[in-house]
């Protein structure tokens, strides 16, 4: 049976303990102390692993830990502090350096330590003990320290003894004086501790008994000293170091790495209590009015929301929507937060689309938070809004890059012709079903926006072809284009698009009568970026789409609902030439398309996601369509 | 930036792959010897890493954190730091990772905002927007524990501004 064991930073030691725990041989001994310590000057970069304390505290009878700066690796890992919390009466010793890292874990844990012993370290370490003992006053309510009135009476059970120990290991090239006196002043500082008793040499103490008087002189009201000697917890504190010498089993297991107690702990004999002469002058019992922890010191350590920086919220306040976690909640929590929520970046693109309860002084107020900055605004189908807000919030906002104002059917061509004048910038704009919106406004578009790239003009008032063609002169950029429903785009004006406007890539010319295949060629020889084309109710044929599907490689999507001329054959050009990236299909009502094709094209195409049959003559495709792949989103 | 070149050698911990081991100090003055990896997730280590070729044994003392939090970033880094990660696997494990209590959560924040580590910081702001997300004002206040500090005028006035979204944000 061992009562002592040191484990170096070789492999041998950090498997020995495993089997010792394995054959538990260790049990049935009252007390053990369980020693991880580190032979720097050694090298080896073998070291006790991290699981071995938690093996060895499991056996729940160790009583003494001293921690070298295998702790660093063990805590970091977090199996020592576990290990602890196992062993809750654990005497624990902290030696070296990096052992401070154990500390703060244990300060942010519950661990109760009777005993604290911290080797030769600096204020840091002393300042985790701080956490420590602060951490276990607000936690126990047993250990809680008198009431300021009250003074410490040497009965009172008090262990939170920091004994600081000067390292006897000359090894460690260190000044141990350094170390140990800064402790000691960063204790009085932190004055969280009920004894703080100093062991060590006699210079050494000298200079911590110095600076504690010049602390002393430096706040006499804070703190009265009691230089009495607490009889009991020096015995306490010297029963629980006794350190019997290893048996001689323990030396054939553990070889080289079981040290005797004179080789462990020379300095800790030398406990002041021995010394009654001096023992008043070192062991000093703190008796301060400051015993309980400053309510402040609490407080701090648990943070709130209001921690966080203005900047910090904003980017919280980013990831809400505007409307209406924004405006109409998080705005309304308190004073700090609304100062935070309205800060012009925020407020850059309103998004007003599913509000169409809004009126113009909500829009205007909202707008205005945007402080001329304001990117994007959408409108559709906010009946209530005036032409004259939308024309206040495009001059006020010059910066504006995206304006939805589809369904707005009041929206008249002064409004499109002020907002094209004031927002140069203007990148998209949608005024689809806005019925009162002509020529004009498109020339206006033509003549100030020139990197529109979005322009939705779906189902408005009447277009003249002249417009059009000014339109695609001026506005190279355009990428989407809905033109719905107007009798007057014909072949010759698709032809002027398609050759103006190279980069388009979503077109929606549906209802547009007077299309034919001419237009689906023009658009295949000059559009090769095209990836979406919707054609109902146009005149085009299978041999048109054949040519574009044929042209278009980056074509994916294509909309052929009521397209009388439209067959089989264009089933087959979509397997001849699109089979493996057409996704969406809409062949609503075109009704020369048979059965047979659409079974061909169920079992052949690959990419296909979205098909619209509906209205189509077949009966029988109700099991035809049922068996396809559970991708497939299929109307009919 | 070898382990083993020149005379100050970097501390070496087994089981780190024989990286460089850079060590931080949080505010306490705990020591965390952390791969060199890891450490370089935050930005502001890095440039400081970058600009300063050997670390000395007092490693980078981070005066803003805890050791609790500090912890708990490396355990992000030191994730995060492994390439070849599938996505789903590291969305599922940062929500995992910030299940904490709320000062955590903040000092997180913090610690993430402080030592630049952008993607945490996005992490958190996004789970804190979450948090706030579908609630009342109220409902906010008592997540956070946050005082109204409206005057009974300054509320109403508010109320009033706010009647013509009541029915449409329910």
């Amino acid at each position: 049976m061992f009562r002592h064991v040191t484990l170096d930073r070789s492999a041998e030691a950090a498997r020995v303990p495993q089997r010792c725990c394995a054959e538990r041989s260790w049990r049935g001994e009252l007390s053990y102390s369980m020693r991880l310590q580190h032979q720097a000057a050694e090298g080896n970069s073998n070291g006790v692993s991290s699981d071995t304390p938690a093996d060895l505290c499991a056996e729940d009878e160790v009583v003494e830990l001293s921690v070298g700066p295998a702790g660093a690796v063990a805590t970091t890992s977090g199996t020592l502090p576990r290990s602890l919390r196992q062993v809750p009466e654990t005497r624990l010793m902290l030696e070296l350096g990096t052992s401070s890292n154990l500390l703060g874990v244990i300060g942010e844990s519950d661990i109760v330590l009777p005993v604290l012993t911290v080797g030769p370290e600096g204020s840091s370490v002393l300042r985790s003990v701080g956490n420590v003992t602060r951490r276990r006053f607000s936690t126990d309510a047993a250990a809680r320290p008198p009431d300021c009135a009250e003074p410490v009476t040497s009965g009172i059970d008090y262990t939170d003894a920091i004994e600081l120990s000067s390292s006897c290991r000359s090894s460690f090239d260190r000044d141990p004086s350094l170390y140990s006196s800064d402790g000691v002043s960063a204790v009085v500082e932190d004055e969280e501790f009920a004894q703080v008793k100093v062991i060590d040499t006699d210079d050494e103490r000298e200079i911590a008994r110095k600076r504690l008087q010049v602390k002393e002189l430096q706040r006499p009201g804070k703190r009265s000293w009691s230089t009495t000697a607490d009889e009991a917890s020096i015995e306490r504190c010297d029963e629980s170091v006794v350190v019997t010498p290893p048996r001689a089993e323990s030396n054939t297991v553990l070889d080289a790495h079981v040290e005797g107690p004179a080789l462990k702990t020379p300095h800790k004999r030398r406990s002041f209590g021995a010394d009654d002469d001096i023992a008043s002058d070192n062991l000093r019992t703190i008796n301060r009015k400051q015993l309980r922890p400053r309510g402040t010191g609490q407080a701090a350590r648990r943070l709130t929301i209001e921690v966080l920086s203005a900047d910090i919220m904003q980017q919280v306040f980013r990831h809400l929507s505007l409307l209406p976690d924004l405006s109409l909640r998080a705005a309304n929590v308190c004073r700090a937060w609304r100062n935070v929520a309205l800060d012009p970046r925020l407020w850059q693109e309103l998004d007003f689309e599913h509000f169409e309860r809004v009126n113009n002084s909500i829009v205007l107020t909202y707008t205005q938070r945007a402080q001329g900055q304001l990117r994007l605004l959408d409108l559709s189908k906010c009946h209530q809004v005036s032409n004259t807000a939308i024309v206040r919030i495009a001059r006020e906002n010059p910066q504006l890059r995206t304006i939805r104002l589809a369904w707005c059917t009041s929206v008249t061509d002064f409004v499109v012709t002020e907002i094209a004048r004031s927002c140069r910038d203007l990148q998209e704009i949608v005024l689809a079903c806005c019925v009162n919106v002509t020529s004009i406004a498109v020339d206006a578009l033509a003549e100030h926006c020139p990197s529109l790239t979005i322009l939705n003009l779906a189902c408005i008032g009447k277009i003249e072809p002249q417009s059009l063609t000014r339109l695609f002169r001026r506005c190279p950029n355009l990428e989407q284009l809905h033109i719905v429903n107007s009798s007057m785009v014909d072949d010759r004006v698709i032809a002027q698009m398609a050759r103006r406007l190279p980069r388009l890539k979503y077109l929606d010319i549906s209802w547009c009568s007077h299309v034919t295949d001419d237009s689906l060629c023009r658009l295949a020889r000059y559009c090769r970026e095209l990836e979406h084309l919707e054609l109902g109710d146009t005149k085009v044929s299978s041999h048109g789409v054949r040519t574009l599907l044929r042209c278009c490689k980056r074509l994916t999507g294509i909309g052929l609902p009521r397209c009388i001329f439209v067959d089989d054959e264009l089933i087959h050009a979509i397997l001849a030439f699109a089979g493996d990236r057409l996704e969406s299909l809409n062949i609503a009502s075109c009704n020369r398309i048979t059965d047979e094709a659409v079974r061909v094209l169920l079992e052949q195409s690959t990419a296909l996601r979205k098909l619209d049959v509906s209205k189509l003559p077949c009966r029988q495709l109700g099991n035809l369509l049922r068996k396809t792949n559970p991708h497939l989103e299929i109307f009919y | 930036m070898e382990a083993t070149g020149g005379g100050t050698e970097a501390p070496l911990i087994p089981g780190y792959r024989g990286e460089r081991v850079i060590r931080l100090r949080s505010a306490e003055g705990t020591v965390f010897d952390v791969e060199e990896s890891t450490a370089k997730v935050s930005n502001v280590i890095r440039n400081l890493l970058e600009d300063v070729a050997d670390s000395d044994e007092s490693g980078i003392l981070l005066q803003d954190i805890d050791a609790k939090t500090l912890a708990k970033v490396i355990e992000y880094c030191r994730y995060h730091a492994q390439p070849n990660r599938p996505k789903s696997e590291r969305t599922f494990w940062d929500r995992d990772f910030l299940r904490v209590d709320q000062s955590l959560l903040f000092s997180l924040t913090l610690a993430a905002n402080f030592l630049d580590i952008p993607s945490l910081l996005d992490l958190c702001c996004r789970y804190i927007a979450d948090m706030i997300r579908g609630k009342t004002p109220e409902q906010i206040r008592a997540t956070f524990n946050i005082e109204n500090d409206f005057t009974p005028e300054e509320e109403a006035q508010l109320r009033a501004e706010n009647s013509w979204a009541e029915s449409d944000t329910h």
